[in-house]
């Protein structure tokens, strides 16, 4: 989560950020962007096999999609990654 | 010397003669002189293909009426044809049909004006051929925007979870209660960042 901070600061108003729960409670996710300051992020429950269908098997995966809703990047925990370099490639796309 | 009339002597014989010589060199001098005052007048007047018509050029020419009924059929025959057929080609296509479309009103004329007309066919068939310029290039026009409603057609990227494909469609719910679906996020025309957040 540290690699998302300054991608989230830096892009404030350019991307849409969405925190979804893996298994937390809103509350939680909640005070988690508070805590971190992220206030263009959006706290979101997963609603039905969501999960499932993008295939999110662990806790902290990532997914970025373009503005046509097509994947550029996606992580899983512990998974390598220049997370922060493809995003502000993504970005500046 | 004696003849019928009484006696007429070499004198008088001689006299006789020169009025008969002189009246002959009157005669063809004048008639040559007629004739070359006729063939000055004619010459630049008429062609030599109508040499009985009178000087007067307005009256040979139906030129006004000829030249807009040829006009008229050439701009109705070449439109649909430069429009309908040549598109994109429309650079090279009109030179190659500019000298067909002139031969076309070339005969077209012919057959219906009189033999001696052929001056004002000549006429009509130079205008016929700035026509024909000065309406192909009408054409290109539409060719781009035929070019730009094809241009937006991209082709979708497959379905599934990896890179590069759209991912399956999926619902989320926010915490005020606000459903977000897919369709959702690419609406507001910026990329989307989702990260499944869970502590242990």
């Amino acid at each position: 989560m540290r690699t998302l901070a300054p991608i989230v600061t830096e892009y404030a108003g350019q991307v849409d950020f969405y925190l979804v729960s893996f298994n937390e409670s809103a509350g939680r996710l909640e005070s988690y962007i508070a805590d971190n300051g992220y206030a263009d992020m959006t706290a979101t429950q997963p609603v039905g096999s969501m999960l499932r269908d993008l295939k999110i098997t662990s806790q902290s995966s990532m997914i970025a999609l373009d503005a046509q809703g097509v994947i550029t990047f996606r992580k899983g925990y512990g998974g390598r990654g220049d997370f922060a370099g493809a995003y502000r490639e993504l970005v500046g796309s | 010397m004696r003849l019928a009339g009484g006696v007429v002597d070499a004198e008088s014989i001689n006299q006789m003669m020169r009025r008969i010589l002189r009246t002959f060199a009157v005669v063809f001098i004048g008639g040559m002189l007629a004739a070359l005052m006729a063939c000055a007048s004619e010459a630049p007047s008429a062609p030599a293909s109508a040499p009985a018509q009178p000087a007067s050029p307005v009256t040979i020419n139906p030129p006004e009426t000829l030249a807009p009924t040829a006009t008229t059929t050439t701009a109705t025959q070449l439109a649909p044809v430069t429009t309908a057929t040549e598109a994109p080609a429309a650079a090279s296509q009109p030179a190659m049909q500019a000298p067909a479309a002139t031969t076309e009103t070339t005969s077209s004329p012919t057959a219906a004006a009189a033999p001696g007309d052929t001056p004002a066919v000549t006429a009509t068939s130079a205008p016929t051929a700035t026509a024909a310029a000065t309406h192909t290039p009408a054409p290109p026009a539409e060719t781009p925007t035929a070019v730009a409603t094809e241009a937006p057609t991209v082709p979708a990227a497959p379905v599934g979870t990896n890179v590069g494909e759209i991912p399956p469609a999926f619902t989320m719910e926010g915490s005020d209660g606000t459903v977000i679906a897919l369709a959702d996020l690419t609406l507001t025309g910026k990329p989307a960042f989702m990260m499944y957040f869970a502590t242990w």
